[in-house]
Formats: structure tokens, C-alpha cells, sequence
């Protein structure tokens, strides 16, 4: 591989390594609202903060998700989805931190703070 | 216009096999934490495919490949991203096949390839989905497509170089 090529790859990556550290690093913040969308339409939205400890399950024509809300997180805890990607994605927490199902169609997401 | 004997049909049919084959191996290859997001190794077949048969054939075998293993593999959803992150990634691959010739190296060709491949599929998954904010899965993306980049251009290399002294013309390189 040329020279010119490692320093335009090695540029792209560091970028992007950095832009993935900086998004890790926002803190948290008091309350934040949840929203759930199904098929691209709101499922359902919630206030969370520190305290607020729920769980559900999300039920839509394409199976089940259930979430868990404890500790100013929210997280898939167990699905009917093949691939289980949604249940082994690390918890949201952050604004613009997202979980989603693709084979659900749901997108869980941390909208404000 | 050139002959296409046996040798062509049968090459093409092997590709195709092989593809779907690491289709299907890479199913069990998480690319956490994004859903649905493969690290796209048939890319070795598409790669040899345009330095061997041509662009039409790597369309085709990417055509093929992505709704078989859709239909055998996973569900319907996926051939969208799949077909998605196939043909972007071929189109840019053989455009800077075509544009730089000898000037770009065969692993900036296929890295380039792969990280087009994941967001390709990324902007699918936004589309399908509706939400902008699966953007902020652009960098990891990114990060995955480089280093699978590497692989499958070595892979890829490794074998074109073994055609090339067996039985099949290569184009370049």
C-alpha cells in the first residue's frame, strides 16, 4: 500500500476513534427522556432520572423486547429476535445513545437531558 | 465480443458459491455494538470477481449472493442493507479501479470498499428506520470496515495471485 494511502487511512481512523471516545466521554445527565419508536413512529417516551426504576415490554407485530430502567439506564434485558443484537448492546444512558432491533423495527434512544 | 467458455461460467459459479458461504460464516460474526452490521467478507469475492471476470459479473455475483443468503440465512429486512452495502461498495470499488488504474493500490481498493460497504448499510438502516441518530454509529463503523478492509484486500490478493498462475487471466495487478 503507498504511503500517500497509509497516511489518508490512518488519518480516517484516528478521526473516527477520536469522535467514538469523545461521544463515550459525555456525562450523564440528571433526567433524560427516553423514546421508543416503532417502525419509525413513537412508541412511547418517558422521563427517567436517577431513581426511576420500571420495566415493560415492548410489543409490536414483530415480536417482543423487554426493557429494564434502573439507575438512569435503560436496557434490553431479553427479546425473541434472532440475532439478539438489541439484548447484547451495551445499556443507553447518554443523549444519543442508542439501542436498536432491526428486525423489530425498534429504535430505543436518549433524547435530551 | 470475447468468448465466455466454460471456464468463465464455472469461475463465476464458484464465486458465487464461495461468497455465500462467507455469508453465511460472517453471520456469527458480531459486529457489536451495531445491529445487523456484517464486516463484509464476501467483499474478497467481489474483489476478485472485478479483477478477474469484470464489473457485470461482480454485480451479478453480488445480486445473487445477497438474496440467497437473505432469504436462507436472515430475514427479508437484511437483503435490503445487504444488497445496499454490496453494491455501493462495488460500484466505488470499481470506480477507483477505473479512475486510478495503477495509480491506487489493491488494499486502499479494498478498504475503501469496506468501510462504503458500512455505511451504505448504516444509511439503509437510517432510511428503514427513520432515525437520523443511528449516525452516531458512523465512527465505530468505520473503525470495523478498516481493519476488515485489510483482511479481505490480503485474502483477496493472496488468491488472485495464485489465479494468476493457474489457470485464469488476470486483468491487473
Amino acid at each position: 500500500m503507498k504511503r500517500k494511502e497509509i497516511i489518508i487511512f490512518a488519518i480516517i481512523f484516528v478521526v473516527a476513534l477520536a469522535s467514538v471516545l469523545i461521544m463515550q466521554l459525555r456525562p450523564a445527565g440528571e433526567t433524560k427522556t427516553v423514546l421508543i419508536t416503532v417502525d419509525g413512529e413513537e412508541y412511547k417516551r418517558i422521563s427517567v432520572n436517577q431513581e426511576t426504576e420500571e420495566s415493560f415490554t415492548i410489543e409490536t407485530d414483530h415480536g417482543i423486547n423487554d426493557v429494564v430502567i434502573s439507575d438512569g439506564k435503560i436496557n434490553v434485558v431479553s427479546a425473541d429476535c434472532p440475532t439478539q443484537i438489541c439484548v447484547n448492546t451495551k445499556e443507553a444512558n447518554v443523549a444519543g445513545d442508542l439501542i436498536v432491533c432491526l428486525p423489530h423495527k425498534v429504535v430505543i434512544e436518549i433524547v435530551e437531558e | 465480443m470475447k468468448r465466455k467458455g466454460a471456464r468463465h461460467i464455472t469461475l463465476l459459479a464458484m464465486l458465487i458459491t464461495i461468497s455465500l458461504m462467507l455469508s453465511y460464516v460472517e453471520t456469527f460474526i458480531p459486529a457489536i455494538p451495531i445491529p445487523g452490521a456484517k464486516i463484509g467478507l464476501p467483499n474478497v469475492v467481489t474483489l476478485i470477481a472485478l479483477f478477474t471476470l469484470g464489473f457485470w459479473e461482480a454485480l451479478s455475483i453480488t445480486v445473487i449472493r445477497t438474496t440467497i443468503s437473505a432469504f436462507l440465512f436472515s430475514s427479508v429486512v437484511s437483503l435490503f442493507y445487504a444488497i445496499a452495502g454490496g453494491i455501493v461498495s462495488l460500484l466505488v470499488m470499481f470506480a477507483l479501479k477505473k479512475l486510478f488504474e495503477e495509480k491506487i493500490s489493491f488494499q486502499a481498493i479494498s478498504i475503501t470498499g469496506a468501510i462504503m460497504h458500512n455505511i451504505a448499510q448504516l444509511g439503509v438502516a437510517m432510511i428503514i428506520l427513520e432515525t437520523p441518530g443511528l449516525v452516531s454509529y458512523l465512527p465505530w463503523l468505520i473503525i470495523i470496515a478498516i481493519p476488515a478492509g485489510i483482511v479481505v484486500g490480503m485474502a483477496a490478493k493472496y488468491l488472485l495471485k495464485y489465479f494468476k498462475s493457474t489457470l485464469i487471466v488476470k486483468v491487473d495487478k
